[in-house]
């Protein structure tokens, strides 16, 4: 199981689009992927659930990704949040 | 105050999104009423209601990718993306499994569950932050209950028999993209902010629009005159008469303006101040494009990328090809369409012609490769093909071709169909121009031994870059990387020029450089003889390339060919044309990479 902390940096927080690029990721996954986010948990494999979280900038989610490609997929995840998901 | 007929003369001011002005009738748009009684059905029902859920949901996702790829053209990648988020909505396991398991758990109607559902999901998202989510739930909702019901089906998308204003509470992206936006003066809504998804496409289709009017839906009604000022964001319900003369002026100043440099396209030849003419035609994706592309001035389409026909699920079938082609050769006539064969992969995935699971998309199973490992498919796009082939001037092209022999093998493949249709006694039109794309480096290092084997060359500037300077364009780190104007890339297209000038045969480019104006200069002085371009740019480059000589071009070229590095080039380009270029609506973007549109928007990702 990976755990992985990352810090949401976007201008707009977790909306839609950001929500489709982590979905893009988590459904194209083995693994089993939840996302925490305050109290709140989800299937990242559902972008609705992503999308109602509504993380706000300044804020973290918690990866929980338990399964073979599970490194893989962290690591990808991460990225994405590093890069911005790509929007500025 | 009132006006003669009698209704009241309303001003409300709000956020002005795209800019122009707007004299019309009202047109008001309903949201589709939602069944919000919810029907329960006896057991037997359920196995029924599950399949006419299961039909709307796949037809629902289909108008989706249909309207991708129509508006992908139009919009910038970011803006399409709002079409890419329905999707994934629709295939997200609350819709896709809870509508069914609700039906199935409360023995529901199918248009009860898909309420129940939306319903909830966007009274959550109204309630959090952005109200953009719910109307992405509404939208979705509303296309969902639409294909449920035959009789909502053609509500689909208004029917706009006459100019008018379209006034709503709110205009959902599809709704927008579905009408026939021509009639469309001016959009008026009571929700939506600068950013909200009906601003961005209103912008991208040139309709001016005003949000965030709070009630303008509530006072305006059908048939109501109103003006719009996408300006300053006044709208004026049932003007006084000085106000519609005013608005009248303005309107008219401001199209003079516009679309000046679009009238002159349609009857001015794409011809240098010292007479070399290089003919503009059309990169479209759908053949029903084709008739407004040359009413922007294009002498024909350049490139029709067949793979819109093979997103619609399955295969398509011969007749089914065969009817699209003929359209875009029929509309086009006398103007030839050059039609490319299929090209999947890479990052545009089909159903049965696509691993969904390569570690390298881009250099994997794809394209022109796919076609020679699938003979049976290939033939089918080949006989509809040649069967069209006698409606018009048709140019056939492969894609991706890596070197001779794949070259050959296709041509085989297309003289073995033409055989079979002449047993047949299909016609088959005498002349059909075979082409290649040349995106690959290996092909330009073989070009001479090519350029026998065909009656043209298209160079997809997109793919070649890509491979020449094996960069992604589509990873951050390393973007920047992508320069169009690397040296290395001008060579490639002076050797194209050169091989294929030698044996007498055009080179067209129709790749996205083709309708950036600084690369035009270049592309056009290094020897292209014929450009395709997204329909919207043909006016302006041409406009541009009236203003230019063929000798200063050819001068440009041949100093930049010199040049050791993309930045100089750059630069050389930019003291040179820049303000020129700005002059007929190049967009003022510093020229590190060049704007992402055409077949760049779909390799983002």
């Amino acid at each position: 199981m990976v755990k992985r902390v990352l810090p949401v940096t976007n201008r707009l927080g977790i909306h839609a689009r950001p929500a489709g690029m982590i979905v893009d990721i988590t459904t194209h996954a083995k693994s089993d992927v939840q996302i925490h986010y305050g109290d709140l948990r989800a299937n990242a494999k559902s972008i609705l659930n992503v999308m109602m979280l509504a993380a706000e900038p300044g804020s973290e989610v918690t990866f929980v990704i338990e399964g073979e490609d599970e490194e893989r997929v962290a690591d990808e995840l991460q990225k994405l949040f590093e890069n911005r998901f790509n929007e500025d | 105050m009132e006006t003669e007929a009698g209704r009241t003369r309303i001003l409300l001011r709000g956020l002005p999104v795209s800019a122009g002005y707007a004299i019309g009738k009202v047109r008001f748009v309903h949201r589709k009423p939602q069944s919000d009684v919810v029907q329960t059905i006896p057991e037997e029902r359920v196995p029924y209601e599950i399949s006419l859920f299961e039909k709307a949901h796949a037809r629902s996702l289909r108008e989706v990718e249909l309207l991708r790829s129509q508006m992908s053209e139009t919009i910038s990648a970011q803006d399409a993306s709002i079409f890419r988020t329905h999707i994934q909505i629709l295939q997200d396991p609350k819709i896709a499994e809870d509508v069914p398991k609700l039906i199935l758990e409360e023995h529901l109607t199918a248009a009860s569950a898909v309420y129940k559902v939306t319903h909830e999901l966007s009274l959550f998202f109204e309630k959090i932050a952005s109200g953009d989510k719910a109307r992405d739930i509404d939208d979705i909702a509303d296309r969902l209950m639409g294909n449920l019901s035959e009789e909502t089906q053609a509500l689909n998308a208004p029917v706009l028999d006459e100019e008018c204003v379209i006034v709503a509470h709110n205009v959902t992206p599809s709704l927008l993209a579905g009408a026939d936006t021509s009639k469309i003066l001016a959009l008026a809504t009571d929700t939506g902010g600068a950013t909200s998804h009906v601003a961005i496409l209103a912008r991208s289709l040139r309709i001016p629009a005003v949000v965030g009017l709070n009630r303008v839906s509530l006072v305006a009604r059908d048939g109501d005159t109103i003006v719009l000022d996408g300006v300053e964001g006044d709208v004026v319900v049932n003007p006084t008469e000085d106000e519609v003369e005013l608005y009248r002026q303005r309107r008219r100043r401001w199209i003079e303006r516009q679309s000046d440099i679009v009238a002159r396209s349609k009857t001015s030849r794409p011809e240098t101040l010292d007479g070399k003419y290089v003919p503009m035609l059309a990169n479209v994706e759908l053949p029903e494009e084709t008739a407004n592309a040359l009413e922007l001035g294009a002498e024909g389409v350049g490139l029709l990328r067949s793979e819109f026909l093979f997103f619609r699920g399955a295969i398509p079938s011969e007749e089914e090809q065969f009817q699209a082609y003929r359209l875009a050769l029929e509309s086009a006539y006398p103007n030839p369409v050059t039609i490319r064969t299929v090209d999947t992969g890479g990052d545009k995935l089909v159903k049965g012609l696509s691993l969904s699971d390569e570690p390298n998309p881009v250099m994997g199973w794809r394209s022109i490769r796919v076609c020679l490992d699938e003979p049976a498919m290939f033939r089918t796009q080949l006989r509809a093909l040649l069967r069209a082939s006698v409606y018009g001037r048709l140019k056939v092209m492969f894609p991706m071709i890596c070197g001779y022999d794949e070259l050959t093998r296709a041509k085989a493949m297309l003289e073995e169909v033409r055989a079979e249709l002449e047993r047949e006694r299909i016609p088959v039109a005498e002349s059909v121009e075979v082409g290649m794309m040349v995106e690959v480096p290996s092909a330009v290092m073989q070009i001479k031994s090519l350029v026998g084997e065909v009656d043209f060359l298209s160079i997809g500037t997109n793919d070649l870059i890509q491979f020449t300077l094996a960069v992604d364009r589509s990873n951050e780190k390393v973007k920047d990387l992508y320069r169009a104007h690397h040296p290395g890339v001008l060579r490639l297209v002076n050797m194209v020029c050169d091989a294929a000038h030698d044996e007498g045969i055009t080179v067209s480019v129709c790749g996205e450089m083709a309708s950036d104006m600084l690369s035009m200069v270049l592309l056009v002085g290094l020897g292209v003889d014929e450009l395709s371009l997204i329909p919207a740019r043909i006016a302006g480059n041409k406009a541009f390339l009236r203003s230019l000589t063929y000798s200063e071009m050819r001068e440009c070229a041949l100093e930049c060919l010199k040049m050791k590095t993309a930045d100089e080039i750059d630069a050389l380009l930019l003291s040179r044309y820049a303000e020129r270029a700005a002059e007929f609506g190049a967009p003022a973007a510093p020229r590190k990479a060049p704007a992402a549109g055409a077949d760049g928007a779909k390799r983002e990702r």
